[in-house]
């Protein structure tokens, strides 16, 4: 039959923070797969998971600007050095999960926030990792005081 | 978040929503649907309360200020909203527990005589997740 349903399963593990396990197919519903509870949240991933190139492509993940997940990304160090796994999960009519599923894992890459939506980004752990990977920022800690109304230059 | 008044409508109109799809057609013609959830969303009543007291149309227009207006979610009693509907029809225009109702837009009251108004509103099933 011409119908697919994708189950997304959301596995992140923010830098320094609690998991969180969410899943976006069973509205108001907690979802247990292999043995791990995924309560709902309506997100939705979007990008290139693969690429012939070995390029790290980025992976976007949209999330509600929701409490909880704002929270974790503005405490978890701006989803850098977060870990990810992003299971893609068909399941039939009946809501039963099919055989075949199998996890991709992500290294977190920063984060933007909008009035309405938290964007997470992420880039293939088993891609080709440049030196964007992890992401540094400038920060008080590793260059000291920094000055608000003027460029820096880094050599 | 207090339900929707206790009113009767004097006519009414229902549209189930739909599940969120996504539709590909190939080029032979041959249809392929993305589901992207199991919940029914995007139902819709629309809701006519025709020369009723004024008292009866502040009652809509209290809980419509209330739920902030189209910001919040409710509840609705369906033997008032889909009064004067079979139990049969009543119990197919159910919905999924964690749909809650909102007003799509301000209720449209219209003065028809001293004391009387008519009173349209709409509402419309969203997913409410927090």
């Amino acid at each position: 039959m011409s119908v697919i349903r994708i189950c997304q399963l959301f596995d992140w593990q923010p830098s320094g923070q609690p998991r969180l396990r969410c899943q976006n197919y069973f509205a108001g519903e907690d979802f247990v797969y292999n043995g791990s509870t995924y309560r709902f949240c309506p997100f939705q991933v979007s990008g290139n998971l693969a690429a012939l190139g070995g390029d790290s492509e980025t992976l976007t993940c949209l999330f509600p600007n929701q409490e909880l997940v704002l929270q974790l990304v503005t405490a978890g160090d701006g989803n850098r050095n977060s870990e990810l796994t992003l299971t893609n999960l068909w399941v039939n009519a009946s809501g039963q999960p099919l055989p075949g599923a199998f996890p991709e894992f992500y290294v977190g890459n920063g984060a933007s926030f909008s009035e309405t939506t938290v964007e997470l980004r992420f880039s293939a752990a088993m891609d080709a990792v440049n030196s964007q990977i992890p992401n540094r920022i400038i920060t008080s800690e590793n260059s000291g005081i920094l000055p608000l109304d003027s460029s820096i230059r880094l050599k | 978040m207090a339900d929707f008044p206790s009113l009767v409508p004097s006519s009414r109109s229902f549209n189930p929503g739909d599940y969120p799809t996504r539709r590909y057609q190939t080029l032979n013609g041959t249809v392929w649907k993305r589901s992207f959830g199991n919940v029914r969303v995007g139902m819709r009543i629309e809701m006519q309360f025709a020369n009723i007291s004024d008292d009866k149309a502040a009652l809509i227009w209290n809980h419509y200020r209330s739920e902030a207006g189209t910001l919040s979610r409710f509840d609705i009693n369906p033997a008032f909203v889909f009064g004067g509907a079979s139990n049969g029809l009543r119990q197919a225009a159910s919905v999924d527990p964690s749909v809650r109702w909102a007003y799509a837009e301000p209720p449209q009251v219209e003065s028809v005589f001293p004391g009387i108004s008519t009173v349209s509103v709409t509402l419309v099933g969203e997913i409410d997740f927090t």
